[in-house]
């Protein structure tokens, strides 16, 4: 009952935070696509325009 | 007083050195042609083989770099985690090798509740496990991906997951995987970052979005040019 329960909570935790169960046979597959600004932060670093994406970082640090 | 010279033998010396200054710049421009070239040969040759050397050691210094920079985010990554040390946390990162058919995802580096370790030689196909799942888009989405295992059969587990069973019987027993995909300027996914508990139910949403904002750092190195040691792609 309390391992039925735990997988609950964890099943909804999942939900709440917007990933989408996947069954592959027994096994839940959680996925979730990656959030823009990571893949803008990717995207912009791989085409060497590093500033914007380290300046916002340290910003969100300072607050 | 001094010898007389007669004038007559002034204009024999005369004759002479004119002849021989002929026949000289004669040979020397016969000749000049020849070895101008040989001297150029010699040169290009010297210069090719001095210039191969350093830039060959540039080349393995810079990939030695790379690849330490490399391990320093895996080891960065895995203190960040922050999970209690008997869940055996492990941070792998999986470079995508699209040389061969199907394209594979091999260790590159990897970092455990011990430290940086020596990564596995072996690797995975892009059909095989997490990591596997988590290369291929969904509607050319890139996602992140979380399991907990449930009780079970690990190896049965891992057949499920793509492994051949011979292969599932050669893998650690682990309890949770989390992969996210390291991307580059085309959104293409050329890495997936993947971190792995013995016990399940260890990993939760949070961790994911975590190990996302580590990512572009990845591409950074990742991604640099060939001619600086990266493989771009």
């Amino acid at each position: 009952m309390a391992e039925n329960k735990t997988k609950e909570d964890q099943e909804r935790a999942f939900i709440e935070a917007g990933f989408t169960p996947e069954k592959v046979g027994s096994v839940t597959i959680y996925k979730r696509p990656v959030s823009k600004e990571v893949i803008d932060a990717s995207v912009q670093i791989a085409e060497k325009r590093t500033i914007g994406y380290i300046s916002k970082d340290f910003s969100r640090h300072k607050r | 007083m001094g010898r007389k010279i007669p004038q007559k033998s002034f204009g024999y010396l005369d004759a002479t050195a004119i002849a021989a200054s002929g026949l000289a710049f004669a040979f020397g421009g016969g000749m000049l042609p020849f070895h101008f070239l040989t001297g150029i040969g010699l040169i290009l040759a010297g210069g090719g083989m001095s210039a191969v050397s350093p830039l060959r050691a540039r080349r393995r210094r810079i990939s030695s770099e790379r690849w330490n920079a490399l391990s320093s985010l895996v080891e960065l990554t895995h203190t960040l985690f922050d999970i209690e040390t008997d869940c055996d946390l492990r941070v792998t990162l999986m470079q995508v090798n699209k040389k061969t058919n199907p394209f594979r995802l091999e260790q590159i580096a990897l970092c455990t509740c011990g430290g940086r370790a020596t990564p596995s030689d072996t690797g995975m196909t892009i059909h095989q496990g997490v990591a596997g799942h988590c290369y291929r888009k969904t509607d050319q989405k890139v996602e992140s991906m979380v399991v907990n295992l449930p009780p079970g059969d690990f190896v049965e587990q891992m057949v499920e997951l793509g492994f051949e069973r011979e292969e599932a019987k050669k893998l650690k027993v682990r309890g949770a995987y989390l992969c996210t995909p390291i991307i580059d300027s085309m959104k293409n996914v050329i890495a997936v970052l993947c971190i792995d508990t013995g016990k399940s139910g260890v990993l939760k949403p949070e961790h994911a979005a975590m190990a996302e904002r580590v990512t572009p750092f990845f591409t950074g190195f990742l991604t640099v040019p060939q001619g600086s040691g990266g493989e771009n792609g």
